[in-house]
């Protein structure tokens, strides 16, 4: 009997207007460990939501055990043996971790008062029996990503999980502190606990996983066992590859530096050497975690630099705000769009004509015609459809996205900042995105591609880098075949 | 099974434009108003008939009436529109009740210094506006340069504000032979004109006005309007662009401030002919609601700000006929700006009025 | 030492309003909402006390002193939740709505839109504790009943906040409302008796006020719903500081009453001076954390309980 049976899941969100699962199908055996794989946006954290009881299938049954059950929240989910090790952090991180694992369930002492020795204790237990070293004590908010991602699966197992829903829980960890993690699932796996395993990693996939099942478009597209892939067929069960995009134009010789890193500092390592010249485009790929946020940020002037790291065109950067002419010339398409990319309540209009709106004259502001013109061109040219003069956040996702990539990507920008630029586009906006960067580097812009997805370096990058541990390493082209990139990725090749 | 959704949804519908919701908003917020206060006039007044007169009709029938509701939604407005600006540029300014004390006392201290005539006016309106200004400049300065919580500097540099003009119109500047506790008064041609003796109508109600379509013009009109809009809903979005956010951290405070002094200039070089001990009386405060009620639509507010001034005048008249205090028309704004801000309520009823279903 | 002794003896019950109304502004802090209303809630506390009061007598009318702000607190957040209204402009709103409730119905009940005194409803005082002691005699000698039954409202308020699972889940819900709904606890729920608890201890806050003088006033708190609010920011929203803020405050007021006593310096500017000093304390902390973090944006965020943009 299947442990848990998911089967025509629909979920849409209204509010975005995404149709996130549109009758997906998932059958978990006990004791196995299942893969659930897809691109962005495929519908696999939706899907684990809905399995954990956070949100509500507008459609489909779930059953545990062959009996149907609904989930009205996390705890109900809970009661019927389903923890959950969320992607994005669920803990409180001002609380200890002894007080994460307690919450809803706290021990009490006397009438009423809460027993936090106690919780200390019962989270020692915990994490004793099951070799995890994170301090029952530590304040969540002091520990570093291995520490918390312990910290969540105890409080997904504290409960006596039955089923384990892991959301990509190697994006923040190290391959040491990733070995300890696969060898702690195996061991729930022979104890009998279902084990559904999110990545979009190969080679993970591939040593821990029985059967993998793909989801695409919020379908489900086929169930396989593992042992009849290899990394090959499972990155093209991911994503069918076309022809890459690149279309052969001149990798014209590049010329002066425009974007400069001189020993600049992460929290990751050791100082970053990097130049960036016009007509080039400079890549650099890193799983999550390796500091390539920090790296977006330092670049991005949202951080402040260190006293002589930072040059654009031999100008030094300085990051709060002073430098807001130098800004001018940097088009910056930021992994987080909505919360940097946008002013998501002013109307998209005045969003897609924010890096132009010194280039009007007041008259012609006043007027109205001509930014309305413009801002209406560019939507056409880009495929925006909906309501200009609506508040952007009243745009659908994918449209919020290309408005984003509309405005940046106009123009003669000097340096392009292009971070996770296919992050949450369908393949033709994506195709269109980076038909737009090459030419921008045949114009002789500068780009710099920050991207945890390989496939993007090699569909673009005249040079590419390797961010693994606060260092960067150069790949040679040959690099980035197809087959190499996980390998690239975890480090192999650093 | 439920049926299968998705292309088959019919379209929503389109949500109406800015201008139509603010209309919809305003008209609701007065057709609330008028009910809570016929419910309170049955709950609370012994004698409910001549309550309701009170309210609705000696507003509008007495002699000068209609003339001293505009005067006294003049200042309330002026300051909504100071108030508004900053709300826009995202920084929460409590502080418009000192600001405008503030603005009164200067305009006052000026008005009377200076040589009589429109030079003492404009020393008074200019004083009055740098009496503001200043109030609100702590708030500005520690926004900008230590990223202080403007709400709460604001508020406190506004007490600070308060009690020293207390201090200098009850002290060092009173005048003496006057048994209100208030400032020597400014000389009669240094005072704003009466536009239609001899009720009390001065030019501040179309100076309000033109303040209004001023500052529609500024956000709608202009670049450093755009860019004051979308810093105010997202400064990192603002940084990242390029905008000057150092100038957009302060300015719209101080010119916020300025605003409110000028109202308070208006107030003082009004009917009362100088500074009066108290005389901000909550205007500031409600200044706040107006914003809210007008649902930061710069256009609107001075409607907001005549709505709030029939409910003044109103409670003021059922008070003197009936036995309802004056202060019911706190209950009324309170309830109403309640109402106003909140959103899908508004939209259903909305919807009801519109025949539709909620 | 008289003047050193004076001092000590207002400490207490200057301290007592604004501790308790200040823990009411951290439980809402807690769970991550600025409470604007502690004025207005205190108000309520205050008028409750002698409207009920003066009909069933001064026990009855404490505990209405409690109940009724913490009724109002909690439907404020209920509306704010469910009608998604702003927090902070639904708070704005109970400010004004309490003094002009409590002026109509002082009119409706006893006939006056002013003072409503009852000389049966001040407290009387205790007999003298610790009567030789140097330094505590005067300071808890001679106390009011009122006021340590406001203070032992405020001690359950901090005990409830720092010792029980609602502290925890209220403080895991300001920092994270995913952990709670993953631990199978609505955030909503936790945020209206995070309301209520606010509510509660601002009514005791009133109560004291009103008791000390055995009447209503209109302006009865005069300010000090602010003061709480600036010292639970000065504490930097935690347990520990609000106290030590509510008691830097609590001192600071009973200086400036003694210096005015002293030197007979203009009352309106010594109650100007805790706002000054507040002032410069708020800009100047913000200045060093911000030397300490080197990358903000400027403009101000959008937690809830601020007004919308």
């Amino acid at each position: 009997m299947q442990l848990l049976a998911c089967s025509g899941i629909h979920k849409r969100f209204p509010s975005t207007g995404t149709q996130a699962l549109a009758g997906a199908d998932f059958f978990l055996e006990k004791g196995e460990v299942h893969a659930l794989v897809g691109e962005n946006g495929a519908g696999k954290s939706t899907l684990a939501r809905v399995v954990c009881g956070l949100l509500e299938p507008d459609a489909g049954t779930l059953s545990v055990d062959g009996r149907p059950v609904r989930f009205r929240s996390h705890r109900d989910a809970e009661r019927s043996g389903i923890g959950l090790v969320p992607q994005h952090s669920m803990l409180a991180p001002g609380l200890t971790v002894a007080e994460n694992l307690a919450l809803g369930h706290e021990p009490r002492r006397g009438l009423a008062f809460f027993d936090g020795r106690r919780a200390v204790y019962e989270a020692a237990m915990l994490a004793d029996r099951f070799g995890f070293s994170v301090p029952p004590d530590a304040r969540v908010s002091d520990l570093g990503p291995s520490g918390r991602r312990e910290a969540e699966i105890l409080r997904a197992v504290a409960r006596g999980s039955r089923v384990l829903v892991l959301d990509e829980p190697t994006s923040i960890l190290s391959e040491e502190e990733s070995s300890r993690l696969f060898a702690l699932i195996r061991r729930l796996k022979d104890a009998g606990t279902g084990i559904v395993y999110i990545s979009h990693r190969a080679r993970e996939i591939l040593e821990l996983a029985d059967r993998v099942t793909v989801l695409r478009d919020g379908r489900t597209l086929a169930t396989v066992g593992a042992r009849q892939l290899d990394e090959c067929s499972l990155a093209e069960l991911i994503i069918p590859t076309g022809a890459c995009a690149s279309e052969g134009g001149s990798r014209g010789s590049a010329a002066e530096p425009v974007l400069e890193f001189r020993g600049a500092m992460t929290a990751g390592g050791a100082g970053l050497d990097l130049t960036v010249r016009s007509g080039e485009i400079v890549g650099v790929a890193a799983l999550e975690g390796n500091s390539l946020d920090e790296l977006e940020d330092l670049a991005a002037g949202v951080t402040v630099p260190g006293a002589r790291q930072l040059f654009l065109r031999g100008r030094e950067l300085h990051g709060d705000g002073r430098d807001a002419a130098a800004r001018r010339e940097v088009a910056y398409l930021p992994t987080d769009r909505e919360g940097r990319g946008l002013s998501a309540r002013s109307p998209a209009r005045d969003n897609l004509l924010a890096s132009r709106l010194r280039g009007y004259s007041p008259r012609a502001y006043a007027g109205r015609k001509r930014p309305r013109e413009d801002a209406a061109g560019l939507a056409a040219a880009f495929g925006i459809r909906g309501d200009l003069s609506r508040p952007a956040d009243a745009l659908s996702g994918g449209n919020r996205q290309r408005l984003v990539a509309a405005r940046e990507l106009d123009g003669r920008p000097g340096l392009v900042i292009a971070a996770n630029p296919a992050q949450g586009l369908d393949p033709a906006a994506r195709a269109s995105v980076f038909r737009r960067l090459l030419e921008l580097r045949e114009q002789g812009s500068a780009v710099l591609l920050l991207s945890q997805d390989p496939l993007d370096l090699a569909e673009l990058a005249d040079r590419s880098f390797i961010l693994y541990r606060g260092r960067l390493s150069p790949i040679p082209p040959e690099g980035l075949q197809e087959g190499r990139l996980s390998s690239l990725l975890t480090g192999a090749f650093a | 099974m439920k049926r299968e959704t998705g292309d088959l949804e019919p379209l929503a519908p389109v949500p109406p434009s800015r201008n139509v919701e603010a209309l919809r908003r305003l008209g609701l917020s007065a057709g609330l108003s008028a009910l809570l206060v016929a419910v309170l006039a049955f709950l609370a007044s012994s004698d409910p008939g001549s309550t309701l007169a009170g309210f609705f009709l000696s507003p509008f029938r007495a002699r000068n009436a209609v003339p001293s509701m505009l005067e006294a939604a003049a200042p309330l407005a002026i300051c909504a529109l100071g108030a508004l600006l900053a709300f826009k540029a995202g920084h929460f300014s409590l502080g418009g009740e000192g600001q405008l004390y503030a603005g009164a006392f200067m305009a006052a201290a000026a008005g009377a210094a200076v040589v009589p005539g429109p030079a003492g006016f404009l020393a008074a309106v200019l004083a009055g506006m740098a009496g503001g200004a200043l109030v609100a400049a702590p708030a500005a300065a520690g926004k900008r340069w230590a990223d202080a919580d403007v709400l709460l500097t604001s508020f406190l540099v506004s007490q600070v504000a308060l009690y020293t003009v207390d201090w200098a119109i009850g002290g060092p500047f009173r005048d003496t032979g006057n048994n209100l506790v208030a400032m020597p008064a400014i000389p009669a041609p240094s005072l704003l004109p009466r536009i239609m003796s001899p009720s009390t109508l001065t030019p501040a109600p179309l100076v309000a006005l033109a303040l209004a379509v001023g500052l529609w013009f500024f956000m709608s009109r202009t670049r450093e309007g755009t860019m004051l809009s979308l810093y105010g809903r997202n400064p990192l979005f603002a940084r990242l662009q390029g905008f000057p956010v150092g100038t957009l951290s302060w300015l719209p405070i101080v010119a916020g401030g300025a605003a409110h002094g000028l109202a308070g200039a208006f107030l003082a070089l009004g009917s009362n002919g100088t500074a009066v001990r108290g005389m901000s009386g909550g205007l500031g405060w409600s200044a706040i609601g107006v914003t809210l009620i007008a649902g930061n639509e710069p256009l609107a507010v001075p409607f907001a700000a005549l709505l709030f001034a029939w409910l003044d005048l109103g409670a003021r008249q059922a008070a003197i006929i009936s036995d309802l205090p004056p202060d019911a028309a706190m209950i009324v704004k309170a309830l109403v700006i309640m109402a106003a801000t909140a959103r899908p309520l508004l939209r259903r009823l909305g919807g009801i009025m519109r025949g539709g279903r909620p | 030492m008289s003047q050193f002794a004076s001092v000590l003896s207002q400490l207490f019950p200057g301290l007592v309003p604004i501790l308790a109304a200040a823990l009411g502004g951290l439980a809402t802090e807690y769970v991550g909402v600025l409470n604007i209303a502690l004025e207005g809630l205190i108000m309520a506390g205050g008028f409750s006390y002698v409207a009920v009061g003066s009909a069933w007598g001064p026990e009855a009318g404490f505990v209405a002193a409690l109940a009724v702000p913490a009724a109002i607190a909690w439907l404020q957040d209920l509306y704010a939740r469910k009608a998604r209204a702003d927090a902070f402009v639904v708070g704005l709103s109970v400010n004004l709505l309490v003094p002009g409730l409590a002026s109509l119905l002082s009119q409706l009940l006893f006939g006056t839109k002013g003072v409503v005194a009852d000389p049966s409803l001040a407290s009387a005082r205790l007999p003298r504790l610790l009567p030789g002691l140097p330094v505590l005699g005067p300071l808890f000698g001679l106390q009011r009943l009122s006021d340590w039954l406001a203070l032992s409202v405020a001690f359950l308020a901090a005990a409830v906040l720092a010792w029980t699972p609602f502290g925890l889940r209220a403080r895991a819900a300001g920092m994270n409302p995913e952990s709670l709904e993953l631990a199978g606890v609505r955030p909503g729920r936790i945020r209206g008796q995070a309301y209520l608890l606010s509510g509660l201890a601002c009514g005791a806050s009133g109560a004291a006020l009103a008791a000390a003088i055995g009447a209503w006033v209109p302006n009865l708190s005069a300010g000090r719903g602010w003061i709480a609010l600036v010292a639970v920011y000065l504490g930097a929203k935690r347990l520990g500081g609000t106290l030590l803020a509510s008691l830097a405050f609590a001192l600071l007021l009973a200086l400036a009453n003694a210096a005015q006593a002293l030197h007979s310096l203009p009352a309106d500017l010594i109650a100007a001076a805790p706002f000054a000093v507040t002032a410069v304390v708020v800009v100047a902390g913000a200045f060093l954390r911000r030397a300490k973090r080197p990358a903000v944006p400027a403009g101000g965020g959008n937690r809830a309980g601020r007004p919308p943009a």
